[in-house]
Formats: C-alpha cells, structure tokens, sequence
C-alpha cells in the first residue's frame, strides 16, 4: 500500500493564478479585522453597490452578498441557523438571512462552535451600512440591520428604467442622491471627500474592467484557456478589492496564463465538448464543486449574465466623472432594466461569438430579482440563438435547495439534447 | 342586509367576472387594473376611469410557470397567470405599484410576454427618512398622473382630483364606520363578509358603493348585538391582497372573534383620508407619506409594524393576534422578526399562519388555530380560578 494518497483525477484546469485573489481577499479580511479593533469605520452593503465611493472615503467595505458566500463557502452553519432562531422562515432571501444571522453571532446574541474562527468567516461588525435598491429584500435587510446594530444605513433609491426617455432622467437623479451620500460619508468619518481618491479608485476599476473584458475574448477561442466559474473567482477583485493596486495586477496574472495556455492549446477543462451559457447567478458557496462538475461532463461554461454585474466595461467608468459612472452602473445593470436596454442582454451576440450549445438557468430560490428575470433572458437568447436551454435550481449560499440527482439529470438531458442536434446536422 | 351583501360577495367570489359584465353594461367607461397598495386610485378616478384593484385570482396557476419561478408568492404568480392566458385584455390599462420585488417583476412579464396598451410600473420612492423623499415622490406622482392622462386621452384637472378626493373619503369615512360597528358587536358582520365589503370598494365604482354601504351600516347599526362565545382576536397581514376565506371562516368557526384587523383587504385600506385643502397632489403624496398604519414596504426608523401591531391589538381588546402570511412573502417573513419579539415581549399571545394561492394542508392550519385559541382560553380560565383563589383566600 503506498503512503501517498490516490491523486483524485481533476477535469477543471482551475487557472493557478486565480488562487492569489482568493489569498489577496482572506489578507483584506485579515486588515478589515484589524482595523475594527483599532477603532477604524467598517461598512456593509449589498446589491450593485456604491463601492468605490466608500472606499475612496477610506472606510473598509465589506460586499455583504461575498460575506454570505464565504460563509458558506467554510461551511459555518450558524449564520442561518441564528436567521431561523430570530423568525426568518427558509424562503426569504438567503442573503438576508445570513448577515441578519451573522450580525446575531457577533454581537453575542447566538451560540456557535467556537472551534469556528469568525475571522476567518465573517467580517466585523459595520459602523454604517448601505443599501442599493435593487430590490425590496435588500432594503428591508438594511433597515433591519440599522434596528438591529442600532447603525445608521444610507439608500440610493433607484427607479427601475423600462424606455430609452426615462433614463438620463434617472442617471440625473441617482447622481444627486451620490452627491448626498458623499456628504453623508463626510459626516460619517468628519473629514473632505477625498475626490482625488476617487479618480484614483475608478481608474483602477477601469484597468480591471479592461482586464474582464479581455477574458470574454479568450474565452471566444477553442477550447477555452479558461472557464466562466475561473472568471467568477476573479469577481472580487470588482467586489472586495476594488480600487486597490493589486486587483488588476492580479487580473493581469490571470490573462497572461491563459494566453500561456492559447500558446500551447491547453483548455480550461480536460476535453471541452459543450460550450454552455449560463444564465442567473451563481452557487457561490460550492463554485470549485460547479466547475469540476461540468468539466467532468465535457462542459465549459464560456459565459454568463452575471459577467456584466459591476462595472462591466471599461468605455464606461470615466474617472474623471466618476459620479456619472457610478450610476451608470445600477441603472444599466439588467435587473433593474428592461432586457433591451441591458448590455448582457443587449450585448447577446456574445452568446454568438462564444459559439455556445444551450444554456443553463441557474434559478437561485430565495432570489426573487434573479429568478424573476431568468425566464425572459432565456427566452430572449434561444430564440434568437436556436439554443436548447434548461432550468436547474439551487441557491446563492444556501445548500438545502440544491438537488444534485435533478441537476445532474437536467443537465444530462440538455446535453442528449444537443448531441442529437448535432447528429441532425 | 342579505342583498346589499350579497352584490358585494358577488364580487369577492370573482371580481374579474364581475368586471367583464360591468365593461359589457358601460362600454363607453374605460377601466384601469391598479395594484391598490401605495396608489393613490383618486387620480384615475378624476380622469373618469374605473380604477379595478388587482385582485388575486381563483384559478389554479398553470400557464403563468412557463414565465416566473414558483418561489413567488401567490398574489404575483396568479397576476402573471392571468396575463398568460389573456385573461387581462378587459383592461384599458394596466398600473402595478412597486412595493416589492415581486410585483415588479410581474409587471416587467406583462411588458415582455403579454403586451397590451399602458401598461405601467408606478413607482414612488420608498425611503421617507430622506429630505429628499417628497421631492422625488412630486416627479413619481407627477409622471403617474401624465400616465393616466395618457390613458383618458385627456388632461386630469385639479378640480376632478379634489372632488375624486372628497368621494374616497367619504367612502373611507364609511368604511371605518363599518369597522368600529364590528369592533364594538364582534360577530354582527363575519370576517368573510367583512373583507367582501372592503374588496368591493376596491373593484366597483366608489359612489355606488358608498350608496349601498350607508344602507349596510344603517341595517348593521340598528341589528340587536350579537351575544358570541369566543376569543377576540386581531388578525395582521396580507399587505397587498386578500387572505383566505377558508381560513377567515376557520378561525371564527375555531372560536376566534375578529374585532381588529391591519390587513390589505381590511382597516389598512380605509385607515388614511386624504387632507381636502390645498393642492390635492400635494395631499395624496402627504397621505403616502403618513407612516400609520405601519408596514415594511416604506423605510423610516419610525416605520415600526411591530410596535403599531401590540397597540392596536391592546387598544381593541383582543387576547391575540392572528398574523396571516403569504407564502415567500419577504416583506412580512422581515416584519415578523420584530413582531414575534415585540408581541412576546408585550405579552401579546400570536400564532403565524402562512398560507398559498392553491390552499394546502388546511387541517394542518386547523389544529394551529384550535390549539392557539385553547390556549388563550386555559390562560384566561386560569386567571380566573386564580382571582377567585385570591379573593377567597
């Protein structure tokens, strides 16, 4: 018998680079905690957030939505078992449930298994919390935060744009509620905006849009140097890191070793077989377990709507109107507008030049903006495509609405699906 | 009684049948589908169009599952049915309120899937703790009037909101009437038949309904009192359409009393007049802007159901609170939070009765209420032989 243990054969060629944001992000946690204990402001927010506006304020941000999937992601069951003991029945907003829960085990209020180290699963508490609007779940979540932590929360309040008329109206409107957030974040740490700051943090956000931008071209080429679930593991260097030096450094790491392996035709699964779309959000909490589970079906997810969440374009984040930028962002993302209008949507011939074989629709449960959308953004991409397409049901974090037997089926059966088309042709 | 009753339970049993016969008697009336919550249904009036509340549909969901994942609640879902089976084409158009998430997206599956003329998402601001809140809600209700202005082909002129104003209040007026008659006679008018009386005003033309309510009330006023075994109860909930007859009647049937209600179909309707002076637009947005009754669509850190929900169930007398939820309800699941801590708290005894469009283990709700009225009973008996104690020994 040898000593060393069986190599389990993997079928995910996970791009290695991508472990240095995963690392960039624990050591963030790491300085966010050290600062709250030094006295320094913590903030929590969620939705298509205003972060770079905070950041450049010096506050620590913590993306509320990414706390959630680190937690499940270490498997801490108490942040929900804590939501269900305060009155939170198993439907409502995952999301939600797991900060409500969180707040509860670090002020005391909840016992958990001290073996846990919250450092490494949680963020500390916030001084502020702000809210996005983009949907009803998240703005009840952030007054339940403020009764709860007793912390004042800021709301940009954005209307839902449904015609071309009615949104440089809105952009106008979301650009004076920013203007008042920054005075309240002036309040907040009693000193001047620093709008210099600004300019720096967006133009930092615009090489890394740049750098996501790149990835949706290298994943055009056959085989793909790289997966959808690879580019999602950069996410939080849009969503945590944002505006910090390294995110597009990091990024660029990421690019380069996938043009190292378009060099040498390397892929980002074993034997690509489907090119697949996905349509939704994502399992956050169980993302490396998605994408050995589709490579190993021959799948490569080569792209999705969730790419065009935060700040997707660098054309459009402009540093120096840096406001005008920021609302762009919430008002063109596609769950608070019309299909036509969003650029995932809009921008479908994506789905072309992927040259991609069906879709999958990821319907996250306690998710009412993403599920709610998911029906008519398939829709409005097969039938332009000719693309077979199947729903599978799951959760952002949570793992008690994920069937893996259903899953597994309905994605065999998409995949019988296009096999027989291909047979057809 | 029975007659004037019975057009408005005519109504409660199927609005949208009723609705298609009032369209084929006025065809030269346009009618307007309007989620009721939040939406000041004064201005479609003033252009002389009948506003419809949207009401959630009898039938079972089948065609609405090609277009929205099932995990919505129940009012939104049967919305998005009957727009997939066509069933909304009787309207001139179509006025959804943004208080949730859920409704939004219903509207956005009409625009998308099931087009028809104006069709709307009306959408005031939310945040009242804001200066700039009533500012932002003078555009949202300014473009609301243009919309219906749109519809009625014509412009809505102060006057026509004033007077439309006075007709609601009057009604509204009428209705709190109605309310406290049940509150002071628990048991004169049935919860069922409580609920028909709010629903009707919400579909039928107001000043017809006022007409046959002032013969209600006058009928109710002069009933002998109703002499009825029970607990009093005060139900909360539903913040944006009906509950459940069959639950309604199981809980008075249980031995629940109603004397109080903040439900959608109930005293949250008729609670706020609209001011009469003044600019009338300016005085419909003060109206949504007042935070009673307490709900959680709005924010303000005064904007607390929870606490409203142990006063008012004090003020009326009940020795426990019935709170009915929708199923994947966000909004009231995030009220209940406070609610079951405040109540608890304030020694206010409360059950949860979550319930779907397609009603579902009504035995298992049976034995949840059975059980909270037997124990309120016990605590009371209790009581009792304790005082009885006391005052022999």
């Amino acid at each position: 018998m040898s000593n060393n243990p069986e190599k389990v054969e993997r079928y995910h060629n996970r791009v290695a680079a991508t472990k240095a944001i995963g690392e960039a992000v624990e050591a963030y946690y790491e300085k966010c905690w050290d600062d709250a204990e030094k006295g320094e402001l913590t903030a929590w927010g969620e939705g298509i957030a205003y972060f770079p506006l905070i950041r450049a304020a010096g506050v620590n941000y913590i993306f509320a939505d990414a706390m959630s999937a680190r937690m499940g992601a270490k498997k801490f069951p108490y942040a929900k078992l804590a939501a269900a003991d305060f009155g939170f029945l198993d439907e409502s907003c995952s999301y939600a449930r797991f900060h409500i829960g969180a707040s509860r085990i670090l002020k005391g209020d909840f016992p958990y298994d001290k073996s846990f180290d919250l450092r490494k699963i949680m963020a500390p508490l916030p001084n502020v919390y702000f809210n996005t609007d983009c949907c009803s779940a998240g703005n009840t979540w952030g007054d339940l935060l403020q009764r709860y932590l007793d912390i004042p929360t800021y709301t940009v309040y954005t209307r839902r744009v449904f015609n071309r008329d009615e949104w440089d109206p809105e952009m106008n409107h979301v650009t004076e509620q920013l203007k008042e957030m920054v005075t309240f974040i002036e309040k907040m740490t009693g000193k001047p905006y620093n709008w210099d700051k600004l300019r720096e943090v967006m133009l930092i956000l615009q090489q890394s849009a740049a750098m996501r931008q790149r990835m949706r071209e290298l994943l055009k080429i056959k085989p793909a140097p790289l997966t959808y679930f690879d580019v999602l593991s950069t996410f939080s260097s849009f969503t945590i890191l944002h505006g910090m030096p390294e995110a597009p450094k990091l990024l660029e790491g990421v690019i380069k070793e996938c043009e190292d392996r378009v060099a040498k035709g390397i892929g980002g699964i074993k034997k690509e077989k489907y090119r697949i779309y996905w349509i939704g959000a994502m399992y956050w909490s169980r993302l490396g377990f998605m994408a050995e589970k589709m490579a190993k079906m021959g799948i490569t997810v080569v792209g999705g709507t969730y790419d065009y969440m935060f700040y997707p374009f660098p054309e459009e984040i402009d540093p120096d109107k840096p406001l005008e930028a920021l609302a762009y962002a919430p008002i063109s993302c596609g769950y608070t507008t019309d299909n036509d209008l969003a650029p995932e949507m809009s921008d479908w011939r994506i789905c072309k030049d992927l040259d991609i074989d069906g879709i999958i629709v990821w319907e996250a449960h306690t998710c009412r903006l993403q599920s709610g959308t998911n029906h008519d953004r398939a829709d409005y991409i097969s039938s332009r495509l000719g693309v077979p397409v199947t729903y599978v049901t799951g959760d952002f974090v949570d793992d008690a609405f994920f069937n893996e037997a259903q899953f597994d089926t309905r994605v065999q059966g998409l995949l019988e699906v296009i096999d027989a088309r291909r047979r057809g042709k | 009684m029975d007659s004037v009753l019975n057009t408005f339970i005519e109504i409660r049993n199927d609005p949208y049948e009723w609705i298609r016969n009032w369209k084929e008697k006025n065809q030269d009336k346009k009618v307007v589908a309007v989620g009721v919550y939040h939406f000041p249904e004064e201005l479609v009036h003033a252009a002389g169009i009948l506003p419809f509340g949207l009401q959630e549909g009898n039938e079972p969901i089948v065609e609405g599952y090609s277009y929205i994942y099932p995990a919505y609640c129940g009012y939104s879902r049967s919305l998005i049915d009957m727009g997939a089976k066509g069933n909304m084409k009787i309207f001139d158009g179509m006025i959804i309120t943004d208080i949730c998430i859920q409704l939004v997206q219903a509207q956005r599956k009409y625009l998308r899937n099931f087009p028809q003329p104006h069709l709307y998402l009306f959408q005031p601001s939310l945040d009242l703790s804001k200066d700039r809140n009533k500012p932002d809600l003078m555009v949202d209700f300014a473009k609301l009037r243009g919309q219906i202005e749109d519809i009625a082909g014509k412009p809505v002129e102060d006057e026509a909101i004033r007077n439309s104003i006075k007709i609601y209040n009057k009604n509204r007026a009428l209705l709190r009437k109605l309310h406290d008659i049940r509150h002071n006679n628990p048991g004169v008018i049935r919860a069922r038949d409580m609920q028909a009386v709010v629903m009707a005003s919400m579909v039928m033309p107001k000043e017809e309904h006022s007409a046959l309510l002032e013969k209600l009330i006058s009928e109710l006023e002069s009933a002998q009192p109703v002499q009825r075994e029970g607990i009093p109860v005060f139900l909360s909930g539903h913040l944006c359409h009906a509950p459940k007859i069959e639950i309604l009647d199981m809980i008075e049937s249980m031995g629940g009393i109603v004397v109080d209600d903040d439900l959608h179909t109930g005293y949250r309707y008729y609670a706020k007049d609209v001011r009469e002076d003044g600019d009338p637009m300016d005085a419909l947005i003060d109206r949504f802007r007042q935070i009673e009754p307490d709900c959680i669509s709005r924010m303000h850190p005064k904007n607390r159901w929870d606490e409203y929900l142990l006063r008012k169930s004090r003020e009326s007398g009940a020795k426990g609170v019935i709170i009915l939820q929708p199923k994947y309800c966000e909004h009231q699941n995030f009220a209940y939070l406070y609610q079951q801590k405040t109540l608890a708290e304030g020694g206010m005894d409360h059950i949860l009765i979550e319930s779907e469009h397609e009603m579902i283990s009504l035995e298992q709700t049976r034995t949840k209420v059975q059980a909270f009225v037997e124990m309120i009973q016990a605590k009371s008996t209790d009581a009792v032989r304790r005082h009885n104690n006391v005052k022999q020994s």
